[in-house]
């Protein structure tokens, strides 16, 4: 059996939206249990005094990475058939600012906005309903905007192609960034909760 | 040695293990692209049963009608593409390009060309490669020429005989009848089927421009 299993048509596509269900519940309920469901605690990554919203996603990012080269190395994943979204290098840029400046001020990421609206979070909710108009917005002024959508294309491209790099010294070399990254963040939330103390004891005298 | 692992807390044992499989995966070669898996048995019956080609009467009206859900492929070089007849609508992706074209899984495609073999080779490795929607127009450019911008309407009745006749008229070809001498090889008819090099496409009469309907995946 070769995975992915939609494509090799091990299922088809209305077990597929049953299988989308589960992950998505496990997902959800992953996000909550990570304190996701939290604006304080995802805003608090910005601050630097909380950077778990960067080691969970890294974390994911090098789990998900070492299971896919491991399963498409042992020949139980067909890599070329996992879907590539094209890169279109401007755009990406622009949306990346947006979506970076709209997570400090509202406080969510769109994944993390529907698990705390699960939890009657109102501002998520709000939020929420932002996310739809927005996407409306876009649709509608889509004209206008298809000029940047589509610049700087450059196609379904990875790393180590762009690069010309083997594929296993990519996943190595992100792998030391993850444990970099780690390290890194655990110092800084260490140097931040020092200072804080430190302005407290300052703000005492 | 294990001295040490007990001393490390559960998230550095963790980071160690990620270290070691990140290692071991510099020497990992994930295929990409290059190596595909298939049932050669159920390629083999479906090749038998026939499925998987368009005739080109079928083109030609998908084109009369507009019709954007599929991709309509030349598979000939460059050279001859620009040179040679082809079918409005059609792009040009030589044999050698179609897997960096950005054709989709799951789209309709269409090849055609001049080489039967050629074509069939393109269809083969479309098919094993998971392009589910990939099929072959029915005798190529030639069948393209002799059934619909110079179709034989000998023996067809009034109504099959006008019908045809307003197919290659919109294609600007004519039909032919038994005294006729053969199609021109060129199929030389200015403007339609032999565009000018700089006008690579037509669009179909509808005046819709055939912008496939891409399957959108991801998030």
């Amino acid at each position: 059996m070769m995975a992915p299993f939609l494509k090799y048509d091990v299922f088809g596509s209305e077990t597929s939206l049953v299988v989308a269900f589960l992950i998505g519940l496990g997902f959800g309920f992953a996000l909550e249990r990570a304190g996701f469901g939290s604006a304080r605690k995802l805003v608090s990554q910005f601050y630097l005094n909380d950077l778990a919203v960067f080691k969970v996603m890294f974390t994911a990012i090098i789990t998900a990475m070492l299971g896919v080269t491991y399963l498409s190395w042992i020949g139980v994943l067909n890599l070329s058939l996992v879907y590539l979204v094209p890169t279109f290098l401007l755009p990406q840029v622009v949306g990346g600012l947006i979506l970076g400046a709209g997570f400090v001020v509202g406080g969510y990421c769109p994944g993390t906005a529907l698990a705390a609206t699960a939890t009657g979070r109102m501002d998520a909710i709000v939020y929420g309903l932002g996310l739809y108009a927005g996407t409306f917005l876009f649709a509608e002024l889509y004209p206008l905007i298809k000029p940047l959508h589509t610049a700087t294309p450059m196609g379904q491209v990875t790393i180590p192609q762009y690069f010309s790099l083997s594929y296993g010294v990519v996943v190595f070399a992100v792998v030391l960034m993850a444990i970099g990254g780690f390290a890194g963040a655990g110092w800084v939330e260490k140097w931040m909760a020092a200072r804080k103390e430190l302005n407290v004891v300052a703000g005492g005298q | 040695m294990l001295r040490v692992l007990s001393s490390l807390t559960l998230n550095q044992r963790l980071a160690l293990l990620a270290f070691v499989l990140g290692l071991v995966a510099i020497a990992a070669a994930p295929a990409r692209g290059g190596r595909v898996t298939f049932d050669s048995g159920d390629m083999a019956r479906r090749a038998a049963s026939g499925s998987g080609r368009v005739a080109a009467r079928a083109l030609a009206d998908w084109i009369i009608q507009g019709r954007s859900d599929f991709r309509l492929v030349d598979i000939r070089t460059p050279e001859a593409f620009a040179a040679g007849p082809r079918i409005p609508t059609a792009e040009n992706i030589p044999l050698d390009a179609l897997f960096d074209a950005g054709l989709d899984r799951g789209e309709k495609i269409l090849l055609v060309g001049d080489d039967q073999v050629a074509v069939a080779q393109a269809w083969l490795l479309l098919e094993a490669s998971g392009y589910s929607g990939a099929s072959v127009v029915d005798g190529g450019l030639a069948a393209w020429r002799d059934q619909v911008v110079y179709p034989r309407v000998d023996g067809a009745d009034v109504s099959t005989r006008s019908r045809l006749a307003a197919v290659s008229a919109h294609f600007g070809g004519a039909p032919r009848t038994g005294g006729d001498a053969d199609a021109p090889a060129a199929m030389a008819a200015p403007g339609v089927v032999q565009a000018a090099p700089g006008v690579p496409r037509l669009p179909p009469s509808g005046g819709k421009k055939p912008a496939p309907a891409k399957k959108r995946e991801g998030c």
